[in-house]
């Protein structure tokens, strides 16, 4: 029985994370889904095309619970181990850090017209007109 | 190709307008310094050497980085060291041939090779404040930056492998093309297992030939010529909490010293004239008969490992703690002990040319963006037939900036 609770804790756990953030797209670009892995990849910097589509990661401040939770649940980092990350990349040119945006608002925005663009945003119930939600396999 | 050129110029110089809505740039930097306070040690001749506290006053760095599409990258990073004069330690422009798989970079770049010379830079990032052997810029063992890269990635599932392929002026004499290659398989973002090369293919030059300090490559000072090779793996698990690093290289060379001009004046004439640096090693290799250096034929190998290990605690106010182990080992049966010669004291002063150090230290990050770093090393080392230590304590700190 405690077993089955701890299941059902870490089950629901997972789901509200999960739940807390929206990957999306402009709805013009010729993707729809993509996989965890995938995602992970091109937020860390090691690629920018996915199925033959060009995708450039863009993120809002860490202060957002949406960007905490996509870090930790999405990334299967700690926001220090991501940053730590990124300053490495950055201050030796391996690569280009996700492009910060300061508003979810600021963040549909720039991905409705940028179609290789790839944004995290706080979850709706569906997505904001002018992009759309990727699925996350 | 003048289109490409072209691209990449636009990238510099930020004119253009036809991919201006994609064009991304990011200025940041950094900024650090450093304590160190050396104990007295043992000279080459067994006298004692009085060695002095050094601040290093603040560096203060700005990098621009510059993306169009993931199809142009440029890079530039500028160092006002010591608070002096501006130097640009990397410019250079990157252009993607084939997506992810095929990358083509130009211009003053830190070489891939191993973990550590491209994000030496990046202060605040690793565990430890000095370099690897390998890149301590007293012996180097070969030149930290190039000229021309060629690159790629393949990602499949969670791994992804990274090849480098890269030439430049490096050391060269004349018309030698040097390369090297840097294979990097990655496994998520937590481990890394690679493999490093690196060849003169042909004659090369010190390219300090004044032999008034370290050189800045692998070619000593006091060689009027040298053809090697340097290679090794290495691999790194960075976890949440554990830092593990380990690399392995050998350096082989094939080299002539300097016995240019009249007796008692060629560079390997003055190293055998020099009371510290003549020690019973250096005699016997350089043919010392007098202060007339008689074999110029320097064939030898340079060996050098780490390890190094860390371990984060997370602190309740958002901070870090990471206390750090590190074990280097070097050794190079050329190296002399005068700076002033283009020697090394590490190296230079030990009867076989070898040392190891040990060291403990700790980074404290109360922040992402400010780091201090505290640490000690006790080097070790044979000289003149006995075990002699000394040690070497160290504070550095740095702050990272961004607009």
């Amino acid at each position: 029985m405690k077993f089955i609770l701890i299941a059902l804790t870490v089950l629901f756990s997972q789901f509200a994370l999960a739940s807390e953030y929206m990957v999306i797209v402009s709805e013009s670009a010729g993707i729809n889904e993509i996989n965890k892995n995938d995602l992970k990849q091109v937020y860390l910097g090691q690629k920018s095309n996915v199925g033959g589509v060009s995708l450039t990661p863009s993120i809002l401040p860490t202060a957002f619970k949406a960007t905490q939770n996509f870090i930790k649940e999405g990334m299967g980092m700690s926001r220090a181990e991501f940053e730590k990350y990124w300053m490495e990349k950055e201050m030796s040119g391996q690569a280009t850090p996700p492009k910060r945006q300061t508003t979810p608002n600021d963040m549909i925005n720039f991905i409705k017209s940028n179609p290789s663009f790839i944004g995290v945003i706080p979850s709706a119930d569906k997505a904001p007109a002018g992009v759309k939600a990727l699925k996350v396999l | 190709m003048v289109r490409n050129l072209l691209g990449a110029a636009a990238v510099v110089f930020g004119f253009s307008s036809l991919h201006a809505q994609n064009m991304d740039t990011r200025f940041y930097g950094y900024l650090d310094g450093y304590f160190e306070s050396v104990e007295d040690q043992t000279s080459a001749n067994g006298a004692v050497d009085e060695n002095s506290s050094e601040f290093n006053v603040p560096n203060l760095s700005l990098v621009i980085n510059s993306n169009i599409n993931n199809d142009y990258r440029a890079y530039m990073n500028l160092t006002g060291q010591g608070a002096g004069n501006i130097s640009v330690r990397n410019a250079w422009v990157e252009k993607s041939l084939a997506g992810d798989y095929l990358k083509f970079r130009i211009g003053k770049l830190y070489r891939p090779f191993g973990i550590y010379n491209e994000i030496l830079d990046a202060v605040p990032t690793y565990i430890g404040i000095e370099a690897p052997e390998l890149f301590d810029t007293d012996h180097l063992m070969l030149t930290r930056t190039t000229n021309l890269m060629l690159w790629g990635q393949k990602n499949l599932g969670v791994w992804s492998l990274r090849y480098v392929l890269k030439t430049g002026n490096d050391e060269r004499e004349s018309s030698q093309v040097p390369y090297g290659i840097d294979l990097q398989y990655n496994i998520g973002s937590n481990w890394k297992f690679g493999f490093s090369y690196y060849d003169t293919n042909g004659k090369a030059k010190p390219i300090n030939d004044k032999a008034d300090s370290p050189s800045e490559g692998g070619v000593h000072a006091w060689m009027s010529e040298d053809e090697y090779n340097v290679m090794g793996p290495y691999f790194q698990y960075k976890g949440s909490k554990w830092t593990v690093q380990a690399a392995t290289y050998q350096a082989d060379h094939n080299a002539t010293r300097d016995d240019s001009g009249n007796v008692g004046e060629s560079k390997a004439d003055l190293i055998c004239q020099s009371t510290t640096s003549a020690n019973q090693r250096i005699k016997d290799r350089f043919g010392c008969v007098g202060n007339d250096a008689q074999n110029t034929n320097a064939d030898y190998k340079i060996d050098t490992y780490y390890l190094r290990v860390g371990y984060n605690f997370d602190l309740e106010s958002g901070g870090q703690i990471t206390p750090y182990a590190q074990y280097d080992y070097y050794k190079n049966p050329e190296m002399v002990y005068d700076k002033s010669l283009g020697g090394d004291k590490e190296a230079g002063v030990s009867d076989d040319g070898d040392f190891v150090k040990w060291t403990v230290g700790t980074v404290y990050r109360p922040n992402y963006t400010v780091t201090f770093k505290l640490d000690y090393s006790q080097h070790m080392q044979d000289v003149v037939n006995e075990s002699k230590d000394y040690g070497e304590i160290r504070f550095s700190y740095s702050y990272f900036w961004k607009f």
